[in-house]
């Protein structure tokens, strides 16, 4: 990677902006970029936040189950990337399985067709066709609005009431408690040394808390940042609430 | 799913345990006579045994970034096929491995110092056997070995799990620290980083579906359990530290 004048500019310019309490694009600390929601055919749905834009879809089929659990249907999640940025392609994967799957959101008891002989796989596929960061928060949402709209083969809805959304914050160290931003662009990825991803849903429920290092945060900026996060995600949960209205 | 007892007759934990009693770590550092290896450590927990090795700071191999002033880290995990209790495919063992390497990379960065330009640091981590508590075990192996190779860091990084299951009729408030690999299944579990001296979190992973003032009340929250964990391994780790350090004379803390 060659030395790019502008990257360097820029890594320089967010902090200074953020001393004066401005972000690049004028947003304020605590506001997100707007969301359009585009329901595509088959059951697939587009997020885009700003320039990110994440595509999540999700199918059904017929198989056999396992001979030792004949209720059991199957969850599959699966990502891709368009372009070869494999340690984002790991973060966004870790933390969509962490959140669909461990989070034991879909009852597999539910996608039994008959028992000992066929049952649904269900998978979630998540392409991040632009990444201009924030893709934690889309793909989570897109997959959720995704899950939202499914139907069955049989035309029954999945089985789940408490779909997740996560809320990204990205980090910086600062003289007091490190400032915390809302749905960061790239550039304020860059420029920031971490970022904390908190999984929530609608019943208060935390299903993730993802913060891989980059910055040191306090007991209670810890539990902080939870709280917060449970504030902002109201606006992604009404994106899911008008998914699941049509 | 099953359910598995998680308590004994006598109220304790399947392996005897109580629920806040974490198992006491046995590290042996500077395990192998190589001499290109800087620092190594045989790290034991109960049932999971971690060997770390660290090569570095040493020359950059890698040229792609020439411009990048810090310390390039590079993490390498092999999980052994028979670290778990069925055989794991090889494929699978390395899917598992890849999925840690980022966020070990990531928790390592938060706390060592990477200023030296031009030069990588290698920690090569075998796990020989796993019974919970990974990724947790893993970030203290790594950091003793670093230790032993002699890396600079802001602090000493200690990692515990805690780990809560809904249902919970005896013990109170429902919260198991250090769990192994049977507890794990079908509970809420957090890993967490955290740096004693500076009493800050470097790292928090949480699977699992809880709600949130499970995770943030004081003293029984997920969040406190597992700082206070951590403080006392920190205790731990530090008084045997010492004594090697009087032992050898090679450092000081």
């Amino acid at each position: 990677m060659a030395f790019n004048p502008l990257f360097a500019f820029v890594n320089t310019l967010v902090p200074d902006l953020l001393k004066e309490n401005k972000r690049m694009d004028g947003r304020e600390f605590n506001s997100m970029r707007s969301i359009d929601l585009k329901i595509l055919s088959d059951f697939g749905v587009q997020i885009s936040f700003g320039q990110t834009v994440i595509v999540a879809r999700v199918s059904a089929e017929v198989v056999e189950p396992l001979p030792h659990r004949p209720f059991s249907g199957f969850f599959k999640t699966s990502l891709k990337t368009l372009g070869s940025n494999t340690d984002l392609r790991q973060e966004v994967n870790s933390v969509i399985q962490t959140v669909m799957r461990q989070s034991r959101l879909l009852n597999l008891d539910s996608l039994c067709v008959s028992v000992g002989q066929s049952v649904y796989e269900v998978v979630l596929n998540v392409v991040i066709v632009q990444d201009d960061g924030n893709c934690f928060d889309a793909a989570i949402l897109a997959a959720s609005c995704a899950m939202a709209c499914f139907r069955l083969p049989d035309g029954n809805p999945l089985n789940i009431q408490n779909l997740p959304v996560g809320v990204t914050f990205a980090t910086l160290e600062s003289d007091g408690d490190p400032l915390l931003l809302l749905d960061p662009t790239s550039e304020e990825l860059a420029a920031c040394s971490g970022a904390i991803t908190v999984a929530v849903n609608e019943y208060r429920e935390v299903c993730s808390i993802f913060q891989p290092g980059g910055v040191l945060l306090g007991v209670d900026a810890l539990k902080n940042v939870i709280e917060m996060a449970l504030t902002a995600s109201k606006s992604y949960l009404e994106v899911i609430a008008s998914v699941s209205e049509k | 799913m099953n359910s598995i007892e998680k308590f004994t007759p006598a109220g304790l934990r399947i392996d005897g345990r109580r629920p806040k009693e974490f198992r006491i770590p046995e590290f042996e550092m500077g395990f192998t006579a190589l001499p290109e290896i800087d620092g190594s450590v045989r790290y034991r927990q109960g049932g999971t045994v971690i060997e770390a090795c660290v090569t570095g700071p040493s020359e950059r191999q890698r040229r792609t970034e020439v411009f990048d002033m810090h310390t390039d880290l590079i993490i390498n995990i092999e999980l052994a096929s028979f670290s778990q209790t069925t055989l794991l495919d090889r494929n699978i063992a390395r899917g598992v491995a890849q999925s840690h390497i980022s966020n070990l990379k990531s928790t390592l960065k938060s706390v060592l110092i990477l200023s030296q330009p031009h030069s990588q640091i290698t920690i090569d981590i075998l796990v020989i056997q796993e019974d919970g508590a990974l990724v947790a075990a893993m970030l203290n192996a790594c950091i003793l070995a670093l230790i032993d190779a002699g890396v600079p860091m802001k602090d000493l990084l200690v990692a515990t799990s805690v780990l809560r299951f809904s249902q919970n009729p005896l013990m109170e408030n429902g919260v198991f620290v250090d769990p192994i690999v049977s507890e794990e299944n079908n509970a809420c579990f957090l890993t967490l980083a955290y740096l004693p001296n500076l009493k800050v979190v470097s790292a928090t992973f949480l699977q699992g579906r809880l709600p949130v003032q499970e995770i943030t009340k004081p003293t029984h929250g997920l969040i406190d359990t597992a700082v206070h964990a951590c403080q006392q391994l920190y205790e731990i780790f530090k008084t045997e530290l010492e004594k090697r350090a009087a032992q050898t004379q090679q450092f000081t803390l």
